[in-house]
């Protein structure tokens, strides 16, 4: 009862500060508390609203998206750097004009994919196989140099921080680093 | 055991955001406040649910949800800091006829309200009538009137 009396009398003084403590059970010392913390609070309320609208916390944004592409520009990876437990993400691939029409043979980390779901990849490779911690999807390609897309359309399975990486053919693979929120 | 989390989650989560948003908030004053909360209920369902329709799934998340209430309602028994800041104080907003401005501006309610749940609650009709005013912790308004109020 003590500890409350001392709380009651602090803050503005005065009449409004004074606690009604009966007959309503008042605590004016806990009443100034909860208004100081609910205005923190509205504050990182507004903060994580400004982050979602910025794409740190998933879902599209300025900050969302990146991409990682090989010192020649001939294979580029764009995807969310930030994402969203079970919901979908995209990782697109770009192939830059080349003249040789050799299939393309893309191969993603196994451990990367271990991870996702594989919705759907477009177009769709014309065969797949598995290799030394790596799948390895390959693509027909026309005679015709054409720069291509391929498209992933993953859905994490696993929160946290995932590690990726996609190479083409012999290149050096690329990597990249997602975060997915739960 | 991802239903059980979800669900404790979503409780916690909503629990915090409710207490922030303050007392007045969702006391479905306004025709707007309902639909409000309609809203927080739909957007919570998939959260709470996932892509388990399962009758186990439901099952879970509502043993969960409420186990978790009756806990809670168990340690605000026990210990009246709990208590407070899970569910709130209440507040005195008009003393003697006299609006506490200052009290009123931080818990964002105005005279009107207090005139409104006057009429409502007493048949008063002026603010000169009210003995107290108290902001009760669900966030309505309860009127004592003064003995000669006429």
């Amino acid at each position: 009862m003590t500890a409350r009396k001392s709380s009651n009398t602090d803050s503005s003084g005065g009449a409004e500060g004074r606690a009604r403590v009966n007959p309503f059970g008042e605590d004016w010392g806990f009443q100034v508390r909860e208004w100081r913390l609910e205005r923190i609070g509205w504050a990182v309320m507004v903060v994580i609203i400004v982050a979602a609208l910025s794409g740190v916390l998933g879902g599209g944004g300025l900050v969302a998206r990146t991409t990682v592409a090989d010192a020649a520009g001939s294979t580029e990876v764009r995807y969310a750097r930030f994402a969203r437990y079970a919901s979908p993400t995209t990782l697109h691939i770009n192939l830059a004009a080349s003249a040789s029409g050799r299939p393309i043979r893309l191969r993603v980390s196994d451990r990367y994919l271990s991870e996702m779901n594989v919705r759907a990849i477009t177009p769709p490779p014309t065969s797949t196989a598995i290799a030394d911690r790596q799948h390895v999807f390959v693509f027909e390609r026309s005679a015709q140099p054409a720069s291509a897309t391929i498209r992933f359309e993953l859905e994490p399975t696993a929160i946290g921080r995932h590690l990726g990486w996609i190479a083409v053919d012999e290149a050096a693979p690329l990597t990249f680093t997602q975060l997915i929120y739960p | 055991m991802d239903s059980v989390w979800r669900a404790a989650a979503i409780y916690i989560g909503l629990m915090i955001i409710m207490r922030l948003a303050g007392k007045r908030s969702l006391a479905q004053i306004t025709t707007f406040d309902f639909v409000l909360l309609l809203i927080i209920g739909e957007a919570t369902q998939n959260a709470l649910l996932g892509q388990d329709f399962s009758v186990t799934n439901a099952m879970l998340v509502i043993i969960t949800l409420v186990t978790l209430d009756i806990g809670l309602s168990l340690l605000k028994r026990r210990s009246k800091r709990i208590d407070k800041w899970l569910d709130d104080v209440p507040l005195v907003i008009v003393e003697d006829g006299v609006p506490l401005k200052e009290r009123m501006d931080k818990a964002r309610v105005d005279v009107d309200d207090v005139l409104s749940a006057a009429r409502h609650l007493q048949g008063i009709e002026r603010l000169d009538q009210i003995r107290y005013a108290v902001l009760e912790r669900s966030g309505g308004i309860s009127i004592i009137p003064k003995k000669n109020a006429s």
